[in-house]
């Protein structure tokens, strides 16, 4: 008897503090993407919500197989639970995969979503962020995307392949994002994402980089740069495309196609200034040419090597001097500096904002050519 | 004047329970009413008179229809004494100056099996055991024949633990037959069998047997004692033998592995385990038994150990997915949705869409629901019996989700357990784990994983000061032998198995090798 009070009030303890946390997927609805911007000097949140749709049967009546909702208000979660005012179920914020931050919220002041975004253990920390280029995210989540249900899915698949085949722009976690905002010596980068007219209608293209310095987006890298930074990051690196002009006065192109990097950034002192070692070793596969001439011989082979590493040589470059033109040192090579000699950090810290743009870099590239897949020789056309 | 007179004759005729105690008469007219107020009302006894030899004496056979193969009891009693009496001594026909008794016992009747008793009791329960029971006038002896013969379903292959490889014999009712089939397999004069009799009314043969040498001595005698101490008026299977000799007589953790397959028998008694067997059941137990008869089937042994491993660890995975997978999948979709992956969400989240009932609850019928069929699959006719669960348990999983009652993510988590439920090799062990699937459930709904995590503790806690016989029942995981882990997750080949599992008190480890000479 006192045994089965004993179960009873354990059931009753465990049931009744329990079930509150509980929810039923009857009462939530998946959220796929959160946006923030800013509007009208208060806090914008949208949310893509994705609508399942019942099995089969009623997928081709209706509208988009998503709904986006919004709400303003004087900080993230006012916005966040206002919702809660017109929408009868609650989000599920876990399962969002892509953060969109909005053009102007970023020009302003990120520490506005910051802190909130950190603390609240419903937003995935290992979320792809994008901020957004002349659009709201609030349009970014209202746009179909073609082949995939939505958008906030689509970008960060979108981002993944393109590293893989075409090679411009690196994905970004938001965990990482948010340490690179948080930590001295490293400035934060995203890939930018825009709307454009396509044949079918408005959809999403990923466009430029933001540049962040402290808190403010600062600039935008091209395509160019872009990629210059993904070869100048440390650390491993596979797939992209590049193109170089064929040798030996041939009006054509040759493409190349990065199979595996690396990349080595180190600081130096050279006669009491600081000189940023860049090492980049690469290798990959002669892909295509856009003439018939035998350009690919053995003894062109060294020709078409140097010429790759020059083109790569040349994004490196054009990075550099765009992110020492906007003054933010995204390469994180004042952080680099600290852990090289922490000592001499501390005297250029207060500094940097003046030592970045002047920092000159010792870029070494090489490149090795490895297969060229089917055929060697080109085919020779009549 | 009836009820005083039945009085009178009660007074002179000793009562059963007296008579029972006594010994047998002399005299065979005393002998017939003390036999006729012991099987009164027995209409199956048959009591045969006839006389026999010069000068006549008369005999008395007794048994009970059905028990005796007559044509053996005629053959080898009745007619060498009617007619053969006169070969005993063809010179001198007059018996008078010989021992009639031991004429007849050494020379003139001849079943294999033969005894004399000297009390009412043994000569009972040899008749009621089948046994054919002589007596003759002038002698305080009863000669009891061993002509037991009754119909029986025959050795045919074991129904509910099926191999692939492997011999197809099983057990059946027949005690004999069965210690009969585990001799064959154990030509070793220190394989014993020792007996008891058990039952106030039926007194049913027990058995218990084990490989002297092997099996650890303070066991034995422990489990003896144990047996000893049991009283009850009958014992109609091994189950009631179980409930009294198990060290936790609550806990719902099998203690004793149940197999009616002789080759399971010997193969643990080879590991220095013992069995017991009861008359009237096909069911041996094996004791003591632990954890490993959830995961170990008897054909491990005869396939090759590379997919009998495979095998084994296909069960291990299947016995956590029929104990934890409705529960897991409650709590995910109730408590941790963003564990799964967004697609899988959005289709589970569609097939939810208008189900009135939360996931726990679903779950729970939907369980209930397929405890059910599957009871009823058990009932139902054989020829029926598969078609009709089948068919029940695709009409009400189809309909149910047609009408919007339950989803089908549900009916699919729920038939995946039913599944895996049946992987096991043993349904008297798989029984706790169809119990603990609800009391995960419930636990899952409470707290989510955490609630899980709680109650896979008290049972892991429980499972650890289990013991059965004296070894911890999770052994060899706990505590850790790293010697014997291996033939557990896997079926190790046996050119390395060289040890038997380690038992308290076990004798002779060394099963390969340069260990012992067990079957001396």
């Amino acid at each position: 008897m006192k045994l089965l009070r004993i179960i009873g009030l354990i059931i009753i303890v465990l049931a009744g503090s329990g079930c509150s946390a509980a929810r039923e997927l009857n009462d939530a609805a998946i959220v796929a993407g959160i946006g923030m911007e800013l509007e009208d000097q208060q806090l914008k949140v949208s949310l893509q919500l994705a609508q399942p749709a019942l099995s089969g049967q009623s997928s081709s009546s209706s509208g988009p197989p998503f709904k986006v909702v919004s709400e303003t208000g004087r900080s993230f979660n006012e916005s966040l639970k206002k919702i809660g005012l017109s929408f009868p179920r609650e989000p599920l914020l876990s399962q969002a995969n892509l953060i969109i931050l909005g053009e102007k919220l970023s020009k302003t002041d990120l520490a506005l979503v910051a802190d909130a975004s950190l603390r609240n253990p419903s937003i995935r920390k290992n979320s792809v962020v994008a901020v957004a280029r002349a659009a709201s995210p609030e349009d970014i989540f209202n746009t179909e995307v073609l082949m995939e249900s939505l958008s906030a899915s689509a970008i960060p698949k979108m981002l993944k392949n393109q590293e893989s085949q075409i090679g411009i722009y690196k994905s970004v976690t938001y965990d990482e994002f948010l340490n690179k905002l948080s930590t001295p010596g490293i400035e934060a980068v995203a890939p930018q994402v825009t709307l454009f007219d396509s044949l079918n209608g408005k959809t999403v293209k990923l466009e430029g980089t933001a540049v962040f310095k402290g808190r403010r987006m600062v600039g935008s890298l091209n395509s160019r740069e872009s990629r210059g930074f993904r070869f100048i990051t440390p650390g491993r690196m596979a797939g992209g495309i590049i193109n170089i002009p064929a040798p030996f006065d041939d009006p054509g192109m040759v493409a190349m196609e990065l199979t595996r990097s690396q990349t080595i950034v180190k600081p130096e002192l050279q006669d009491g200034k600081i000189v940023m070692k860049i090492e980049y070793v690469g290798e990959g596969n002669y892909y295509e040419q856009t003439s018939s001439a035998d350009i690919l011989s053995l003894e062109n082979i060294p020709v078409l090597e140097t010429l790759t590493e020059q083109a790569i040589k040349a994004d490196i470059k054009a990075c550099i001097s765009k992110s020492q033109k906007l003054g933010s040192d995204i390469f994180g090579w004042g952080n680099m500096v600290n852990s090289w000699d922490p000592d001499l950090w501390k005297q250029a810290e207060n500094d940097w904002d003046k030592i970045f743009p002047g920092i000159n870099a010792e870029i070494t590239v090489k490149f090795d050519i490895r297969r060229s897949y089917l055929t060697d020789r080109s085919m020779v056309l009549k | 004047m009836r009820y005083i007179k039945s009085k009178e004759e009660q007074d002179q005729a000793d009562s059963p329970q007296e008579i029972i105690k006594a010994e047998i008469s002399s005299s065979l007219e005393d002998n017939r009413q003390a036999l006729n107020v012991l099987f009164d009302s027995c209409s199956d006894i048959v009591m045969r008179d006839f006389s026999f030899g010069s000068p006549e004496t008369r005999g008395l056979v007794i048994y009970f229809d059905g028990l005796v193969n007559k044509d053996e009891l005629e053959q080898n009693i009745l007619r060498p004494l009617l007619l053969g009496m006169d070969m005993l001594d063809t010179k001198d026909d007059d018996l008078s100056g010989k021992d009639i008794f031991e004429e007849i016992k050494n020379k003139i009747i001849s079943p294999a099996e033969m005894k004399a008793v000297k009390t009412w009791d043994e000569l009972c329960h040899h008749i009621s055991s089948g046994d054919s029971a002589l007596l003759i006038d002038g002698y305080e002896d009863g000669i009891v024949s061993g002509t037991r013969s009754w119909p029986t379903r025959g050795i045919t292959a074991p129904e509910n633990e099926v191999v692939i490889f492997g011999p197809k014999e099983g057990f059946n009712e027949t005690l004999r037959f069965n210690t009969a089939q585990i001799r064959r397999r154990l030509k070793s004069t220190n394989f014993k069998i020792e007996s008891f009799v058990l039952g106030r009314v039926t007194k049913t043969d027990v058995i218990m047997c084990y490989i002297k040498n092997i099996a650890p001595a303070g066991m034995i005698e422990e489990i003896k004692k144990r047996i000893n101490e049991i009283d009850i008026d009958g014992v109609l299977d091994t189950n009631y033998i179980k409930e009294f000799i198990v060290d936790d007589t609550k806990s719902l953790f099998s203690q004793v592995m149940h197999t009616e397959r002789p080759d399971r028998v010997c193969g643990q008694l080879l590991e220095g385990r013992i069995c017991i067997m009861v008359d009237g059941s096909p069911m041996a137990l094996i004791l003591p038994t632990t954890f490993s008869e959830y995961i170990t089937s008897p054909d491990d042994y005869y396939t090759h150990f590379i997919p009998a491993s495979l095998i084994r660890l296909l069960r291990f995975s299947a016995f956590w997915i029929s104990l934890l997978l409705p529960s897991l999948y409650v709590a995910l979709i109730s408590y941790h949705q963003e564990m799964i992956p967004t697609a899988l969400l959005l289709t589970i989240a569609a097939s939810r869409e208008g189900v009135p009932f939360p996931s726990f609850v679903e779950a729970f019928l939907l369980e209930a629901m397929f405890e059910m069929l599957r009871e009823a699959g058990i009932r139902l006719p054989r020829a029926v019996g598969p078609a009709v669960s089948i068919v029940g348990a695709l009409i009400i999983g189809d309909a149910a989700v047609r009408a919007g009652l339950v989803s089908t993510p549900m009916v699919v988590v729920v038939a995946a357990t039913g599944i895996a439920s049946f992987v096991s090799p043993s349904y008297n062990a798989s029984l706790i784990v169809r119990i603990l699937r609800f009391g995960f459930l419930a636990a899952s709904a409470m707290l989510g994983f955490l609630g899980i995590m709680i109650l896979l503790v008290i049972v892991l806690i429980r499972m650890v000061s289990l013991t059965s016989f004296g070894v911890p029942y999770l052994a060899p995981l706990s505590p850790l032998d790293l010697s014997q882990i291996s033939d557990i997750m896997v079926r190790r080949p046996w050119f390395v198995n060289r040890r038997r599992p380690y038992l308290e008190g076990m004798l002779n480890q060394i099963r390969q090798g340069n260990g012992k000479d067990d079957a001396s």
